[in-house]
């Protein structure tokens, strides 16, 4: 048998960025098939959602009331947190992984971008579990936590663009963290203060504009609140300015992170490739 | 010319500690040479395989022939390209299998990770089909690539890993230790594939193995490095013709352990003597002793069950390598 | 006492085996000791802006958090096996254990230390010492309510871990676990009647907070005692799970060659 065939590519150089759709693609197909996972997280969230709505019916009124607050923002603000979060298990591992399992060098072998290649795919599986969490949370917060949605249908749309957007910003974030795996197993530990930053500066259980002002201004001089804030803050009782601020503060860190990420990126294969890790 | 290297070597950094202060260690650094000054080129179409002992340098080498790792000094180019500095041009033009190593998605079937690889390469789909079809035949994995990879048995996710770097169709491929792990059947029809592939696809193949059987059935030419450097390069016949010199003569005796049968007046020159369970091994070199006197020799003093001569294992002719190579008589 | 000195052999040996990496051991616990305190200041960050919920002040939730970290440190530091078992269900590791005449339950908990677990043993203690009076009794109790806890925690997790005897799936353990431990850890404030009867009962994470920050708060002996007789009947519960699903164990593995 004859396996000549002369193949490949149209051209000398075929459009990239197929490639990294296609592992955008790999990524939303993982997070679908896998059932198991989806349940179990969705487990979480309920769990979650009713241990803190619990907790927020049951502060004082007067006191939420200052930051202009009422419990059913605050429902709403961490069910949008957690779209996030639990979008992410091991946000910040995953390209750990990929070095720690030595495959840099497979990656190395391709014709396209390592880190963009793992992104798309992380990309793909993120937000697609944090799509999926965000559909169910808009049936399940008004049905099992009484908290209606405190926002008009057609703002919903806004929304999903911030989760997409937190999404990258947080693997963006994760993946540049995860890098340090090339100098030891490090990313683990890593990785743990890197998410507690992102809970306590990203303003998880409550939005950053609870919190002290001092701290207010460090948070901000952050990307976290761009991964969590921004994404809870729709749900708030805020002007459109606010809301658009953080938009805005979301485009910025992304362009932030992107030139991080190129200049990382150019440093960890320069790194690689003298020391052969 | 294919692949050429000229002077190539990888000097790495260590970093030794001095002492165990926890704030503040201190460390000696040194340099270790893990592939010093090689030089060899390759045939479109040759099938070469890369031997050494453990920590010789041949992943070092093949790392630097894929663009994976920059050297220190040297040059080289593989299908017209530097590796180190073309490397995603470079790409379309290798494929590389790691034995131990897996570029399938774990969870999910192996069909969806060639079809990611088919739009990474950025192939035409109609074609890419037929070229799966065409190696899914060669390498008879057309019932499994729809299973889940954590599902296959490693003979099974070992063809398909070399599938996957087969799907660009390309000029080279690269396979460190690919039979590693895998039983003596999955070894055998694995070898007959890839043979099959490189001589009527004309795939140029470099292979480093522990295992001489895929050496030989593969492979028509021989690099042989130990410590870095190169200690062999000539075709598998050639290196046969010049160290198979030697016959070994293998007897089957009735007393066990036989060696300690025979006489302290047995001849020494030009024999090495071995002995295991109820077999006396002795490599002959023919042209200082004749065989006809060792052997009835060795019949007067045992009894002798059962006789065979025969070539040499490769084996053997690697380990006498590696054996004057340490007792720097190489040449 | 066989086996208890055997135990303590093998403690000894898991931590001389542990200390050989000192710098290791010692970045491990310093990281998770710091990341915990991080993560504690979400909630003084919360309660410089609310007064209380339900009756739950800043001391509640600093004794939650610094007993359940105290307690869960010192019981994972020293059974580091206890979130490996779903995975070594699955990969058929337990045979390695079967072999050993010893008890299978103690040699898969006891078969490493986990160093970060020390670093959460440090925070808890650390904040026990801060938010609770500094004196012998309200101490004492603190860190017996939080060693009982720590108790409870590990029956969870040995519970949930040996429903992977049943086929269940290392990230559904895992999942299910930190769902067991957002529940148990988080102030339980206003739960109704049915919820309480839940919380401890069937599902017991009452025992890990909820009880013990009633007991802090005013002290009754019934309810101390209660509390540490239910943290042994769940551990209790959770080594009976961990044998029946030992059954299993071989009949599983069948199945999996089978296929």
């Amino acid at each position: 048998m004859s396996l000549e065939l002369t193949l490949c590519t149209k051209n000398a150089h075929p459009p990239l960025s197929k490639g990294y759709v296609a592992a955008f693609k790999m990524g939303c197909r993982q997070t679908l098939h896998d059932r198991v996972d989806f349940v179990s997280t969705t487990m979480i969230y309920l769990v979650l959602l009713y241990i803190f709505s619990t907790i927020f019916r049951h502060m004082p009124l007067h006191e939420l009331n200052v930051a202009g607050l009422r419990p059913e923002n605050m429902i709403w603000y961490l069910a949008m947190t957690e779209c996030i979060m639990l979008g992410s298990p091991g946000g910040y591992t995953f390209g750990a992984h990929i070095i720690a399992q030595g495959r840099l060098s497979e990656f190395l072998t391709r014709p396209n971008s390592l880190s963009i290649f793992i992104l798309c795919w992380l990309w793909g599986r993120t937000i697609t579990l944090s799509l999926l969490l965000f559909l169910l949370s808009l049936v399940i917060v008004p049905l099992l936590y009484q908290a209606p949605l405190p926002i008009e249908l057609w703002k919903i749309s806004f929304v999903v663009m911030t989760i997409v957007l937190s999404c990258v910003i947080l693997q963006l974030i994760g993946f540049i963290a995860s890098m340090v795996e090339i100098f030891g197993p490090f990313s683990t530990q890593v990785g743990w203060m890197m998410s507690k930053m992102t809970f306590v500066l990203g303003g998880l259980y409550f939005p950053v504009i609870f919190f002290p002002l001092h701290i207010q201004h460090f948070a901000f001089l952050t990307p976290f609140p761009s991964v969590l804030n921004a994404v809870g803050v729709h749900m708030l009782p805020v002007t459109d300015v606010t809301i658009l601020c953080g938009f805005l503060m979301q485009i910025l860190w992304l362009a932030i992170l992107l030139t991080a990420l190129y200049i990382a990126n150019k440093w960890m294969i320069r790194y690689v490739m003298k020391t052969g890790v | 010319m294919i692949i050429s290297i000229n002077n190539l070597t990888k000097t790495f950094t260590t970093k030794k500690p001095l002492s165990k202060k926890f704030l503040l260690p201190r460390y000696e650094k040194g340099t270790f040479t893990a592939v010093n000054d090689i030089s060899f080129s390759i045939q479109a179409g040759d099938r070469v395989a890369f031997i050494g002992p453990n920590g010789a340098g041949k992943s070092t080498t093949l790392k630097m022939l894929s663009g994976i790792l920059t050297p220190t000094s040297g040059h080289a180019t593989v299908a017209g390209f530097i590796p180190w500095i073309d490397r995603k041009k470079l790409a379309y033009h290798i494929g590389l299998v790691f034995g131990q190593r897996s570029q399938l998605w774990y969870h999910s079937p192996v069909i969806q990770s060639y079809d990611l690889l088919s739009k990474v390469y950025g192939l035409d789909q109609k074609a890419y089909r037929q070229r799966l079809n065409l190696l899914c035949e060669t390498f008879k994995i057309g019932g499994m690539i729809n299973q889940k990879v954590s599902t296959l048995s490693l003979g099974q996710r070992m063809k398909c890993e070399i599938v996957a770097s087969l799907l660009h169709n390309p000029k080279i491929l690269f396979l460190d230790e690919p039979t590693i792990g895998l039983d003596v059947t999955t070894k055998a029809e694995l070898r007959d594939h890839l043979l099959d592939l490189a001589v009527s696809n004309g795939v140029t193949l470099i292979l480093t193995s522990h295992d001489t059987a895929d050496i030989e059935k593969i492979c028509n030419r021989v690099v042989l490095i130990n410590h870095g450097e190169k200690l062999i390069d000539q075709s598998l016949e050639e290196m046969r013709r010049q160290y198979l010199r030697k016959k070994m003569i293998v007897l089957t005796t009735e007393e066990e352990n036989p060696r300690y049968v025979l006489p302290v007046s047995w001849p020494q020159e030009g024999i090495h003597i071995r002995s295991e369970h109820y077999k006396l091994f002795l490599d002959v070199d023919p042209k200082i002793i004749a065989l006809s006197d060792v052997i009835s020799n060795a019949l007067s003093q045992t009894n002798v069950l059962d006789v065979s001569v025969g070539d040499v294992p490769l084996e053997e002719i690697i380990k006498h390598i590696y054996h004057l190579g340490k007792n720097g008589a190489a040449s | 006492m066989n086996t208890l000195h055997w135990l303590s052999c093998l403690i000894a040996h898991n931590i001389k085996q542990q200390f050989s990496d000192r710098k290791n051991f010692l970045i491990l616990s310093f990281v998770m000791f710091a990341q915990n305190l991080l993560f504690f200041q979400m909630w003084t960050i919360m309660f410089s802006r609310i007064s209380n919920i339900n009756g739950w002040k800043m001391e509640q939730v600093a004794f939650l958090f610094g007993s359940l970290t105290f307690g869960f440190g010192i019981f994972f530091f020293l059974m580091g096996g206890s979130n490996l078992i779903a995975r070594q269900i699955h990969s058929g590791a337990l045979d390695s254990f079967l072999a050993q005449p010893r008890p299978v339950i103690l040699s898969v908990l006891f078969q490493r230390i986990r160093p970060d677990s020390f670093g959460d043993f440090l925070t808890g203690l650390l904040i026990l010492l801060f938010y609770v009076p500094l004196a012998f009794k309200p101490l004492l109790l603190s860190m017996i309510l939080g060693v009982s806890s720590g108790l409870v925690m590990v029956a969870l997790r040995i519970t949930i871990e040996s429903l992977a005897f049943w086929q269940l799936s290392e990230e559904a353990v895992d999942n299910t676990f930190i769902s067991a431990i957002i529940a148990a850890s988080n102030p339980q404030v206003g739960y109704g009647p049915i919820a309480k009867i839940l919380i401890l009962t069937i599902i017991p994470t009452g025992y890990v907070a909820f009880l013990p920050v009633e007991i802090m708060r005013s002290f009754s002996m019934p309810l101390f005692l209660w509390q540490l007789v239910a943290s042994v009947v769940c551990i209790t519960v959770a080594v009976v799970v961990f044998y029946r699903g030992l059954r299993n164990y071989s009949s599983g593995n069948n199945i999996i060659m089978m296929r």
